[in-house]
């Protein structure tokens, strides 16, 4: 019976082709998990391929996000950050050495920005509390009189005891604007020891892409329309395998003032050498960086600088790559993105 | 010795060619079929509605009831979705104007809904997330 086995052979390299081809399109067993979590005064959503031990790993990563908000939430108590701030003028602070390693490179971040990112900005924003429930526009000599502790020059770091000291009674610091990236960044390497190959990673609008998506092709990040009020909407896309993209805008956390009627919009990200929002012609910009920390700090380090200056510091930088959108929706980008920016919005106008 | 080409073989073959014929054609079929978009809505993160979005379709106006009196009126086209009005204190939603890829979303702080558009199975989205 020749031809019954011919058919049986046929029929068989035919399943198991097509059974190949499967498992192919279905990612090797991999499978999606998810978690939504409310974390470092922000949402975070973490999204992973992984095998069945995905909800441990994800587990995982959020005690870890939990760790860093207790120690460097500048709102609790017992953080290394409140603590350092009650200490200010007292005495050195022995803090992990986590903190440690985020309060160094936001060091570094403002010396090479000459002051531009400075988290010894936590009196100026204690006395705007934009984010607290009863925020309001300060007198200029109530500005003046806390821009006397703005300065990152009195923060005193000792490497070997791992303690850091502020000079002057009356400073304090915040590490919102880099804390996220350093958690992200975490994440990803808590993912990355788990075996972890692709996912991604939202801290509160930071952006982490691991590897590119289970298909091979790259994470696909939108850039957030500046003027969108409650949407999540995009004005334009970067393609990203492996790397970060973090937004600062005046969009994220503002007020306006009603009570003198000016109905100006007084934003979150301050300008350590003036004490008000920075004021430099920008409504976001957006840093894409191989880390997180990197992407985080230098979003508001460019939004502060404006485009000229922040783009002319971004193109220094090996690696990383910047944009800046303007008031009059103009992009700005720095050399390396320009013609990997895709703009979806006709309203914004790509600059050469 | 040279074997004759049997009528069983060729009939095999034939067999063979056209279930991975029609296999290719159902994949590319399928693929296409569902590229549609969806919009999700979830009200304190329970999805509450869902729909497909095709060409063609007529517009869907749907009453989200947040508890207590609360409500979200969106309006579904093919084209876009938005919230038409809603009895928010921030009217933030209703401002925040209209949403059009997969990936994107209107948020209502206030009442806690959250309106999506989702990727159709198997389509590869607009963004998969948005650097905000």
């Amino acid at each position: 019976m020749k031809g019954y086995q011919r058919i049986c052979a046929l029929i068989i390299i035919i399943f198991l082709a097509s059974v190949a081809l499967q498992s192919c399109a279905r990612t090797r067993g991999l499978q999606e998990y998810r978690k939504d979590i409310f974390a470092l005064d922000t949402w975070v959503n973490i999204r992973i391929y992984a095998g069945k031990e995905g909800p441990d790993i994800l587990d995982k990563a959020i005690r870890r996000i939990e760790e860093i908000e207790n120690r460097m939430s500048v709102t609790i108590p017992d953080s290394d950050v409140s603590r350092i701030n009650s200490n200010a003028g007292k005495q050195p602070v022995k803090v992990h050495d986590d903190t440690f390693e985020v309060i160094k490179k936001a060091l570094e971040y403002a010396e090479i920005s000459n002051g531009a990112f400075d988290i010894t900005i936590y009196p100026i924003v204690k006395l705007w509390g934009i984010t607290s429930e009863h925020p309001r526009v300060p007198s200029d000599a109530e500005i003046r009189d806390k821009l006397r502790f703005v300065d990152y020059r009195n923060v005193v770091l000792d490497e070997d005891e791992k303690t850091v000291y502020l000079k002057k009674p009356g400073m304090g610091i915040d590490l919102g604007a880099i804390a996220k990236g350093y958690a992200a960044d975490e994440v990803a390497r808590i993912l990355r020891e788990e075996g972890v190959v692709h996912a991604l990673i939202n801290m509160g609008g930071n952006m982490v892409a691991m590897g590119g998506k289970p298909n091979g092709q790259p994470w696909r990040i939108g850039i957030q329309d500046p003027r969108a009020e409650g949407a999540r909407r995009h004005i334009a896309v970067v393609e990203v395998v492996d790397g970060s993209v973090v937004s600062s805008g005046d969009y994220e956390r503002y007020i306006v003032d009603i009570y003198q009627k000016t109905g100006k919009r007084y934003h979150h990200i301050f300008d350590p050498s003036t004490g008000y929002p920075a004021n430099s012609g920008l409504m976001a910009t957006t840093v894409v960086a191989p880390n997180s920390i990197d992407a985080d700090a230098l979003s508001t380090t460019v939004f502060v600088m404006g485009a000229k200056k922040g783009l002319e510091l971004v193109d220094k930088m090996e690696g990383i790559e910047a944009l800046a959108i303007t008031f009059d929706k103009k992009i700005y980008t720095s050399r390396g993105l320009q013609g990997k920016l895709i703009v979806t919005d006709k309203e914004y106008e790509l600059q050469p | 010795m040279r074997m004759p080409i049997k009528v069983g073989d060729l009939v095999v073959y034939f067999f063979a060619a056209a279930l991975i014929v029609v296999g290719l054609l159902g994949m590319y079929v399928m693929g296409t079929e569902s590229s549609d978009k969806n919009v999700v809505i979830e009200v304190k993160g329970k999805e509450v509605y869902s729909c497909r979005i095709y060409k063609d379709m007529a517009p869907v106006e749907f009453r989200v009831d947040a508890g207590d009196g609360q409500y979200n009126i969106v309006l579904i086209t093919y084209e876009e979705v938005r919230i038409k009005e809603a009895n928010c204190p921030d009217q933030v939603c209703v401002k925040s104007g209209p949403i059009r890829f997969a990936g994107q979303a209107i948020v209502c702080l206030p009442h806690r809904v959250v309106v999506k558009i989702t990727a159709g199975q198997g389509e590869t989205p607009d963004v998969d997330d948005i650097a905000s």
